[in-house]
């Protein structure tokens, strides 16, 4: 067994179940169940497409779900409005596929203004905050530059900084190393390792980079046509005998899956 | 698809979009408390000053013309072009100045905020923006719903004074009409000052929601912008014509 942690006993800090999602007629999540435990880096792949980012977006209320229930910390939050989700988008922090970072704004004031929004903050303190918060990123000496003089990879980790500053319990990164070089993807890898370790936060990140599952995954989720496929320990993905599951991870990673035990 | 079922499918669109417009006009009355004043100034400024020239350009022409226009109809009718300037004057202030205007500014301000704001709807932006305790209508619609509304009323004189003068000059040296036969504003009444600042204010207002709500509705890439656009065009054309109408007939009800 891997010797990171297996919390398959711990209760859940985020439950799916089952959750249905649909785009007119095309069904994305179908029934989906899911258990995320607090503390872990979980992962959740799947082809593109296969409804990853939708599922974690129904978390934050980014959308709705057509049927089934989410819960956060046991309480029921599908049928939250919109006002109902600021507690919850306080508790789960996103960092999307594109930084998402505002262009105008230096990126001290990026990190700084939701924090100042959110907690109240005079700017002076918000951006006190923010330059702890980019310090933990290792971004601390890019206050005054703007978003788009940065590199994709630096850009990823000033969201997260961003993200951070925010104080949540829960980060939810959606392809968080897309679009990276290896050894910025790695440098990701191993951020969100940091955080999740450090700030004892709960990490569910959506990817096709299964060198990230294999590298700081504590549990892997996989979909596959809208249902989930496979839940369980990276190291029983990556040696499964599942033909779907073999089809996803050598079609995309041949040379670091582990040969099937 | 029969046609009536096409015109109820349409109405039944039509329907929901009003309502959904509507909605989103609470959501901004109800975030002007927490308006970004700055923001508001900025998108004022980019729908009145930075129109400018466009807005010259286009009702100098259409003063011109339709003047010229009118000037052979009359001379051709009843040979007596004494009523052209304050005829034309009353017609561009009730109704020709506000529209004209609006319709250029739905392509041009209009399209801009739906092109803006379906770029930061489908890069994730605005979902950002929720994540960060931010609310988008407060934060991207009210600045530039507030700002059309106080941008619109001067663009609109600025567009009525530039036909008019215009028209002046194409009646002058095509036609031969004095300055005192054409400044004359007998025919404009007080209803029809009411009823330009009427249709200006809702203009101002109609323009930037729709194109809003056309910019944070945008799915599916860079198609998904241009069709937003699109969408942000024809809807406020046909909102521009719709008030025309609703505006215009209630101010022909107390007026007249």
């Amino acid at each position: 067994m891997d010797e990171r942690v297996d919390k398959r006993e711990t209760r859940a800090i985020v439950r799916y179940t089952d959750v249905c999602k649909s785009f007119g007629d095309l069904q994305v999540l179908d029934h989906i169940n899911l258990a995320v435990k607090p503390g872990t880096v979980h992962f959740l792949i799947g082809a593109s497409g296969v409804g990853k980012s939708v599922a974690i977006k129904i978390l934050v209320g980014l959308l709705g779900a057509d049927a089934g229930r989410v819960e956060l910390d046991g309480v029921d939050v599908t049928d939250f409005d919109e006002e109902s989700f600021y507690p919850i988008r306080r508790r789960c922090q996103m960092i999307f596929q594109h930084s998402t970072l505002f262009d105008a704004l230096t990126v001290l004031e990026n990190v700084a203004m939701p924090a100042q929004k959110r907690f109240r903050l005079l700017r002076r303190q918000a951006e006190n905050k923010a330059r702890q918060t980019l310090k933990l990123v290792h971004a601390e000496n890019l206050c005054d530059r703007l978003p788009s003089t940065l590199g994709q990879g630096v850009q990823k980790r000033v969201a997260i900084a961003r993200a951070l500053a925010l104080d949540p319990e829960i980060l939810l990164y959606d392809e968080p190393t897309t679009g990276l070089d290896p050894v910025a993807a790695r440098r990701t890898d191993r951020l969100i390792q940091e955080m999740a370790h450090e700030l004892n936060l709960t990490s569910l990140v959506v990817s096709h980079d299964l060198a990230s599952v294999q590298g700081i995954g504590d549990w892997v989720t996989f979909l596959h046509r809208g249902k989930v496929h496979f839940d369980g320990l990276p190291a029983e993905l990556f040696a499964s005998q599942d033909e779907t599951v073999r089809g996803f991870v050598h079609g995309a990673g041949r040379r670091w899956a582990p040969k099937p035990l | 698809m029969t046609f009536v079922a096409k015109v109820g499918r349409a109405a039944i669109d039509g329907g929901g979009n009003a309502r959904e417009l509507g909605s989103l006009l609470l959501k901004v009355t109800q975030a002007l408390g927490r308006l970004e004043r700055p923001e508001m100034f900025r998108q004022a400024f980019a729908l009145a000053n930075s129109s400018i020239f466009f807005i010259v350009v286009i009702m100098g022409f259409t003063g011109a013309i339709l003047v010229v226009q009118a000037c052979m109809q009359g001379q051709r009718v009843i040979g007596d072009l004494g009523i052209i300037g304050p005829g034309f004057l009353q017609l561009m202030v009730r109704e020709f100045g506000p529209t004209i205007v609006a319709f250029m500014i739905a392509a041009r301000y209009g399209a801009g905020v739906a092109a803006e704001l379906g770029a930061m709807t489908i890069t994730e932006q605005v979902d950002a923006l929720r994540m960060a305790g931010a609310d988008p209508v407060g934060y991207l619609v009210a600045p530039r719903v507030t700002g059309g509304l106080m941008g619109m009323l001067p663009i609109v004189v600025l567009g009525t004074g530039v036909a008019f003068l215009t028209g002046y000059v194409a009646a002058h040296y095509g036609f031969g009409v004095g300055w005192d036969t054409y400044f004359r504003m007998n025919l404009v009444e007080y209803g029809d000052v009411v009823i330009a600042v009427a249709k200006s204010l809702a203009y101002g207002i109609a323009i930037p929601l729709v194109s809003c709500r056309a910019g944070l509705s945008a799915f599916g890439g860079a198609p998904g912008v241009g069709k937003a656009t699109t969408r942000a065009v024809i809807g406020s054309c046909i909102t521009v014509l719709l008030l025309d109408v609703v505006i215009g007939g209630i101010g022909y009800l107390v007026f007249w």
